[in-house]
């Protein structure tokens, strides 16, 4: 077993680098997020939930932690109902065709995020294509407002988290032999009942993970909705980043993101939950 | 009511790209018949049976299943059964759930499909292990939940590519057995593909013998292998001597074969030969023997040299050089007179034993 042959000390850099680099910074993380913090004397070590308790209770952030749920909820959804005859189709290419399909779909990464997000600005301003279409063919008079709302900021993630969605759907569903498919066909399947029996539950493992994936990205962005909702909108990454860079509140920044952190995890849960329970139904 | 033949092909062809695939083949298997497709890879016998199960579009000719065309039928809507040489069993459902999957898909009472399901798992002789997980089981008891998956909603014909060629050796001639005792008491009609010429032997009614797309030899597996048509079907099936030479003289039933270096070689023989044809000569290892002195001479004698021996068990395997040529023979244990490379001896066929084929 390769497994058991490899020397611990392959593994130790990885270990040290996640240690020094993601499970400290988080602990000290979770350490600020108590501590008190006033405008005239900064951070003061202490141990209070007061920041917590603001979070919890005050309208204005649990209209922020909704508008972030929300969104992040139909871009994964978005990404998936979009994401998914995509990843099929592209099961289905050999060779050259998959290679280049497959540097279509991810290409996207290879852009920075801020220069995607200016791009729909161009695309979805009063004047952008879209628009000009719009009032070129008659449908409307005056321009539809496409920017600077939540539309804009789940269009703009949608596009930029597509290709993560496409990659995890990819691999599973890849990994469903031909065979399978022809069997089910076989015995009187047609293709719905294909799909909803057979395809469907074997790629819910890359669903899930997409999904997950996909929304985890969404829940901490920052740029895209910044920069398309022109400031109007306020995802949970956007008060963090204002708390720390902004105001300098780092005890309540670094709260929120704790909070965040543990709004996924709770997603999380309730994925795999339901990602059991689902596959559960069909043994 | 004229009967109809479970599966007829007519003409079928199927191209990818310049090449020929399959080259407008025609069959017809009887009711219950269960036939084999046999030969090298790449000869077309898979791709045949996926046009008869739907997975391919011949590019022409058709597919009758009981009278019916189905060439424009999508794979769902053939009623036939299928055994994949890779199981191809769902992995997320439980053995019961498996075999009761085209039960479900038919829309069957509850009732009947607990019935059918059962009922079809003892018929493997898995019953009692409905609630397994696949990926509990063995390989000879996948194929065998897949084989239940594919008969239990009686399917007009039941299709198996290469369902044993994953099964370890011992398990695979056990499965043989098996499947033809399934296939007889199911009543169903079987084309099953192989490159196994024994497998094929042991379990077909008909053997059909493929070869760069186009089928060289329709017959039972005695028919094949005792009386082949072709040079291809005699070297494909078992182990051949093949010897090339011309027809030196002919009667109804006789032919004398002569060859390069003049050799005389007397064989029977059904078809009409004429002087001077351009023929090979085929005997099985197994024809040959080594003859004393004092046995009364067979119609075919030479005197050689012992190359080689090999003991397989149940056989010896013998090359001797005479004439020119390497003979193989195999001579059972239980006939066995001990020869070393080196010595000297006769060997020799008997005229009935050879078959003379079209060069």
């Amino acid at each position: 077993m390769l497994k058991y042959r490899l020397p611990p000390l392959l593994v130790w850099p990885a270990t040290a680098f996640l240690g020094a680099f993601l499970v400290y910074p988080l602990l000290l993380t979770v350490a600020i997020s108590f501590d008190e913090f006033s405008a005239l004397e900064g951070m003061k070590p202490a141990f209070q939930v007061g920041h917590y308790k603001t979070l919890l209770t005050d309208p204005y952030y649990h209209g922020v932690l909704l508008d972030t749920l929300r969104i992040s909820l139909i871009v994964t959804l978005a990404s998936l109902i979009i994401g998914y005859p995509l990843a099929l189709w592209m099961t289905r290419l050999e060779g050259v065709w998959k290679a280049i399909a497959m540097f279509c779909a991810l290409a996207p990464l290879m852009i920075s995020v801020v220069i995607r997000s200016l791009g729909w600005l161009v695309i979805l301003s009063d004047t952008g294509v879209i628009n000009q279409l719009l009032l070129a063919t008659g449908i409307v008079s005056s321009p539809v407002r496409l920017l600077y709302n939540e539309f804009a900021v789940i269009v703009g993630l949608t596009e930029a988290l597509l290709p993560f969605m496409i990659i995890s759907l990819l691999v599973s569903l890849q990994a469903i032999p031909n065979s399978i498919l022809q069997a089910a066909s076989v015995a009187g399947a047609g293709h719905w009942i294909v799909f909803r029996r057979i395809l469907l539950p074997l790629s819910l493992p890359g669903i899930a993970a997409g999904s997950l994936l996909v929304f985890a990205i969404a829940t901490s962005s920052f740029v895209t909705p910044r920069i398309l909702s022109g400031g109007h909108i306020n995802m949970v990454a956007n008060v963090v980043v204002d708390n720390f860079l902004v105001t300098l509140n780092w005890p309540f920044g670094a709260a929120v993101g704790i909070l965040l952190l543990i709004v996924v995890l709770l997603v999380f849960l309730l994925q795999h939950w339901l990602t059991e329970r689902i596959l559960g139904r069909y043994r | 009511m004229t009967t109809h033949p479970a599966i007829e092909l007519a003409g079928l062809t199927k191209r990818f790209g310049d090449v020929v695939a399959v080259d407008s083949i025609g069959l017809e298997v009887g009711v219950g018949e269960l036939v084999s497709l046999l030969g090298p890879s790449g000869c077309g016998k898979t791709t045949t049976l996926n046009m008869v199960a739907g997975f391919l579009d011949p590019d022409a000719g058709d597919i009758r299943l009981h009278g019916q065309s189905v060439a424009d039928r999508p794979p769902h809507k053939r009623n036939s059964g299928m055994v994949f040489q890779s199981y191809a069993l769902f992995p997320h459902m439980s053995v019961f759930e498996n075999v009761a999957f085209g039960l479900r898909v038919r829309r069957l009472p509850k009732a009947e499909i607990e019935r059918s399901v059962h009922e079809a798992l003892a018929m493997v002789r898995l019953d009692g292990l409905h609630d397994r997980s696949t990926q509990q089981l063995s390989g000879g008891q996948r194929q065998r939940v897949s084989l239940a998956r594919a008969l239990v909603y009686q399917p007009d014909v039941l299709l198996l590519d290469e369902p044993f060629s994953n099964l370890d050796a011992k398990l695979r001639v056990a499965m043989r057995a098996e499947l033809v005792e399934i296939q007889r008491r199911a009543q169903v009609t079987a084309l099953f593909v192989t490159h196994d010429q024994e497998e094929a032997m042991h379990i077909s009614d008909r053997i059909v013998v493929m070869n760069a797309g186009r089928i060289e030899q329709i017959g039972s597996p005695t028919d094949v292998y005792r009386r082949p048509e072709s040079v291809f079907v005699a070297d494909f099936l078992g182990e051949a001597n093949l010897v090339e030479g011309r027809i030196a003289a002919a009667t109804a039933e006789t032919a004398t074969v002569e060859t390069a270096d003049g050799l005389q070689f007397r064989a029977e023989t059904t078809k009409p030969w004429s002087n001077g044809d351009a023929c090979w000569l085929m005997v099985r290892p197994e024809h040959l023997v080594v003859c004393a002195d004092t046995d009364p001479a067979p119609a075919n004698r030479m005197h050689g040299t012992v190359k080689s021996h090999a003991f397989l068990g149940s056989a010896h395997i013998v090359q001797v050089e005479a004439a020119g040529r390497d003979w193989s023979l195999k001579l059972s244990d239980s006939e066995w007179t001990p020869v070393a490379p080196g010595d000297d001896v006769a060997i020799g066929w008997n005229a009935p034993d050879c078959v003379v084929l079209n060069a």
